[in-house]
């Protein structure tokens, strides 16, 4: 399921509940791979997560569909980026989601979120490798992670 | 990963690992129902050390796959006319939906007019959840079983 490159890593799997706790493995490898501290591993394993939960509880309906997780390594920063292709049946940012986007905002260096429209939602978050310690360091101009 | 079919079992004192009780458990526990919720590692059990307080322990990840489970547990708890206690200090990893049904229990025990408590431990991961939510500000918590038990023995 996965296509992991020195510096990338690219998962999809099918949207649903049991594949949360995998999803926040792989991610945690590959941020302890590319050299973040403890502080921002749990960091993006938590954001990970709740950005996956979201896409399986809000992207689509009973029919499923496929969930997208990539994340790079570049210097100092994790950038993440979790997708799907649903047209959502519910708002993914709306009533019932606020304390998931609490989450990954109070984690992550820098959030944004495209969607959801006709091609899906997707949630981009970057992480500084360094958790803590560098939080509220100015973040560097990075390409989009798409 | 195989998600095993959700079972649900009741065993007199045991919890669901399969592992013994420790002594501590033995000597509180009048009866205990183990849930075994998607994957052996991740269980849910429920102690009752009296007639009227039972304790829902989380052990190992809980997330969208238990939440409802933990959701229920309480619930059944809490329609005997149980106070409850819910205890993660076992459980390495809880996300957002398991934050939901445990303020969802702490509502209905207001509701019903029964005690209810966190008793929460040491894992980073867990920490980290209650410190970025704030959630620990929301209900009465603490980190030993007996001051949980004693704040469960009142009216939320």
């Amino acid at each position: 399921m996965s296509d992991s490159l020195s510096d990338r890593l690219e998962v999809t799997v099918r949207a649903e509940p049991a594949r949360l706790r995998e999803l926040r493995a792989v991610v945690d490898e590959f941020a302890s791979r590319h050299g973040a501290d403890r502080d921002a591993r749990d960091a993006i394993v938590l954001a990970v997560n709740e950005a996956c939960a979201n896409v399986v509880r809000h992207a689509y309906g009973p029919q499923g569909g496929p969930l997208h997780l990539k994340a790079r390594a570049r210097g100092e920063f994790i950038q993440v980026l979790v997708s799907d292709n649903g047209t959502p049946v519910a708002d993914p940012t709306g009533p019932g989601a606020g304390l998931g986007l609490r989450i990954i905002n109070g984690l992550a260096d820098d959030v944004d979120i495209e969607g959801p429209g006709r091609s899906g939602t997707k949630l981009r978050a970057t992480f500084s490798l360094k958790g803590a310690q560098a939080r509220h360091q100015e973040l560097p101009d990075l390409d989009d992670l798409n | 990963v195989r998600q095993e079919p959700t079972r649900r079992r009741i065993s007199k004192g045991a919890a669901a690992s399969g592992e013994p009780p420790s002594q501590k458990e033995r000597g509180h526990s009048a009866e205990a129902t183990s849930v075994a919720a998607g994957r052996s590692d991740s269980t849910i059990v429920v102690h009752r050390p009296s007639a009227h307080i039972a304790v829902v322990e989380l052990h190992g990840e809980h997330d969208l796959t238990t939440s409802e489970q933990i959701t229920a547990a309480i619930a059944e708890e809490l329609r005997a006319r149980r106070g409850v206690v819910v205890d993660v200090s076992n459980a390495s990893f809880i996300d957002a939906s398991v934050l939901h049904a445990i303020a969802d229990g702490h509502a209905g025990a207001q509701q019903a007019g029964l005690g209810f408590a966190l008793q929460y431990g040491t894992s980073r991961l867990v920490r980290r959840i209650f410190e970025i939510t704030g959630f620990l500000a929301s209900l009465p918590s603490a980190t030993s079983r007996e001051q949980a038990l004693e704040l469960a023995q009142n009216p939320a």
